[in-house]
């Protein structure tokens, strides 16, 4: 892990906007692949048809017309690893890797956001191959419709034209884009040619929980802790709310530690009880999501979400 | 979002974000926004009108009304904190307390739309459809353009059964604002009020498309589904028994449970077996054959 994040540093540059306000956009080329990502065969499909093979078999794709590059959409709970997602696709075609978030582009004065967002843009084409991840992209491109004040219309149509970019100056440039709530997207986001691919990042299966935890868990003294049965007694909790139990019971280890003066391991007990004040975070998203699917879902784009709450019995 | 590290953000883009925050409905962010406010600016009235905004989007109305006497303390005449007060009096229904606090905010600013348009809210929402009416076109003169005000006027006449403007303010509503699911919602209302079912089903699916994840909105919605049963709507109420005044009709009532007494039992029993039956249809008709979902504490 350290290698990696040692490999990370020495490989990111700094693109620097705005010097009083020093936001920073990150350019580095990951090294996590496809490998590194446990589960999500289905997403992992999909990418690889739509991003990596037109890139590895070009003559194949240009004679039904494709060329490599393309946009993305990946929505789903927080904290279930969208973002890791988005760096080991990067990681999988060796590509740049440009993180962007709202508040990187953000500028006080009329027309900077634009301009700022149009120099990212221009990055990533002249950093091709390069992945560039809209991360909240309900931030940057929210619906218009809710907007009052111009410079906010014109940020999401400065998106627009730079997503239209895609088919002629966008070769070998691929965006994904991730938001927890996509149905506050603007809804020209979304047609062909610019986020037309919609992928649900579910939270992590049972066999997934268990590689993550034995991940936390790996550096901590633990006393025969059933991680198998931590994983299948934590459904739909995130990465990050696995993060949290593991780190609350680390504290009550830790507090045992202090009373005895000797170093106490991780029990079952510690889990137990932690799990007792804790429930998934991805709870409130899916009864959100829920009601958009059900009522507000015209064209089917989140049928995927409710076969998810069906098959997992959420309720 | 992550607090920039360059020190202090301008006042200008402090409350430009937390705007973005409150559109965005990420309450809990816009909150912790208006405190990062209060604490560079402790003795003005805007971020303690921040905090209370949050506070009501957050349904505190304890702490929000704390915020606004914060506010008042540095300014009395603040305006904005005063109209805070009546939308927070409002929320908890404390009528006496929000009519003052709307006619303090209306001394110092007669010209404030919004507070006419609260106050005509008030006394529809309390059966006063006449003075409802006048609040609302005080608001109206004050603020023309606004659809959402022309959709409540269509409501306030539905209720005072001046049919016909109802329906052209209805139309003025919807060529001015199609955006807001409040609007559909008062639409609906005053085609429920007219008797016109199928129009407040298209009304409250309008409502519903908006905005989803409002509890009120899904049960109106539910609702006027339910009412688009021929064999329930029967039994609601119909348009010509509306003309009647309450008192004539609990009148009407008790002598035919008098004198018709196994007719008023049947007719009390054909409700319950319509309402449930219309229900049920309902909910497969949204929800298929699975449970309903359980109530989320927002």
């Amino acid at each position: 892990m350290d290698d990696d994040k040692e490999l990370r540093r020495k490989n990111l540059k700094v693109i620097q906007f705005d010097k009083n306000a020093e936001d920073l956009i990150e350019s580095e080329k990951p090294t996590v692949t496809f490998a590194d990502v446990g589960g999500m065969e289905e997403i992992k499909k999909k990418i690889r048809m739509n991003f990596i093979l037109p890139l590895k078999q070009p003559e194949l794709f240009a004679a039904y017309g494709r060329q490599a590059g393309g946009s993305l959409l990946l929505y789903g709970p927080p904290g279930c690893g969208k973002t890791f997602l988005a760096r080991a696709v990067a990681g999988e075609i060796d590509a740049t890797f440009l993180h962007l978030e709202l508040q990187a582009i953000l500028s006080m004065y009329i027309g900077g956001s634009e301009n700022n967002l149009h120099s990212i843009f221009e990055t990533a084409r002249a950093e091709a191959p390069c992945v560039l991840f809209i991360d909240e992209l309900d931030a940057l491109g929210g619906s218009r419709h809710g907007m009052r004040q111009h410079h906010d219309r014109m940020l999401v149509n400065q998106l627009l034209i730079e997503l239209d970019g895609l088919a002629s100056f966008n070769e070998n440039v691929f965006i994904i884009g991730a938001t927890n709530t996509p149905w506050y997207l603007d809804s020209a986001l979304r047609r062909p040619g610019r986020f037309n691919n919609l992928l649900f990042v579910t939270p992590p299966e049972e066999d997934e929980r268990h590689t993550i935890l034995d991940m936390k868990l790996a550096d901590k003294p633990i006393n025969e802790v059933n991680v198998r049965k931590l994983a299948e007694s934590t459904p739909l909790f995130s990465g990050a709310d696995l993060d949290q139990i593991v780190r609350d019971a680390t504290e009550m280890a830790l507090e045992r530690a202090m009373e005895t003066g000797e170093i106490q391991p991780l029990a079952d007990t510690d889990f137990r009880r932690a799990l007792k004040n804790r429930q998934a975070s991805t709870l409130d998203w899916f009864a959100t999501a829920r009601n958009y699917a059900t009522f507000s879902d015209t064209n089917g784009e989140y049928a995927q979400v409710l076969d998810y709450i069906k098959k997992h019995k959420i309720r | 979002m992550d607090e920039p590290s360059g020190g202090p953000v301008p006042p200008g883009l402090r409350a430009e974000r937390f705007q973005r925050l409150l559109e965005w409905g990420r309450n809990k962010e816009a909150l912790a926004e208006a405190g990062e406010w209060l604490r560079e600016e402790p003795e003005t009235p805007p971020p303690y009108r921040a905090l209370a905004l949050a506070y009501i989007n957050l349904n505190d109305g304890e702490k929000a009304l704390e915020c606004t006497a914060q506010a008042l303390r540095i300014d009395p005449n603040d305006e904005d904190a005063w109209f805070l007060r009546a939308v927070i009096y409002y929320g908890t229904k404390q009528w006496t307390r929000m009519e003052e606090a709307a006619n303090t905010g209306l001394r110092l600013n007669p010209y404030r739309a919004h507070i006419h348009y609260l106050l005509a809210n008030m006394h529809n929402k309390n059966g006063k459809f006449d003075r409802a009416r006048q609040s609302i076109e005080q608001a109206l003169s004050l603020d023309p353009e606004n659809g959402l005000y022309y959709a409540l006027y269509s409501y306030v006449l539905a209720n005072l059964r001046l049919f016909e403007a109802s329906i052209e303010n209805e139309e003025t509503a919807l060529r001015k604002d199609v955006e807001n699911s409040q609007t559909f919602l008062y639409l609906g209302w005053a085609a429920d009020r007219r008797g016109d079912a199928k129009k407040a089903k298209t009304m409250m699916e309008q409502a519903i498309r908006l905005d989803p994840d409002d509890e009120q909105t899904r049960n109106e919605y539910m609702e006027a589904l339910q009412k688009n049963y021929w064999f329930y709507r029967i039994f609601t109420l119909p348009v010509f028994l509306r003309r009647f005044k309450r008192w004539q009709l609990i009148t009407f009532w008790v002598i035919a449970s008098i004198v018709l007494r196994p007719l008023v039992i049947l007719l009390v029993f054909l409700y319950m077996f319509s309402f449930m039956i219309s229900k049920a249809f309902v909910h497969v008709q949204v929800y298929g054959w699975r449970r309903a979902p359980k109530r989320r504490k927002k």
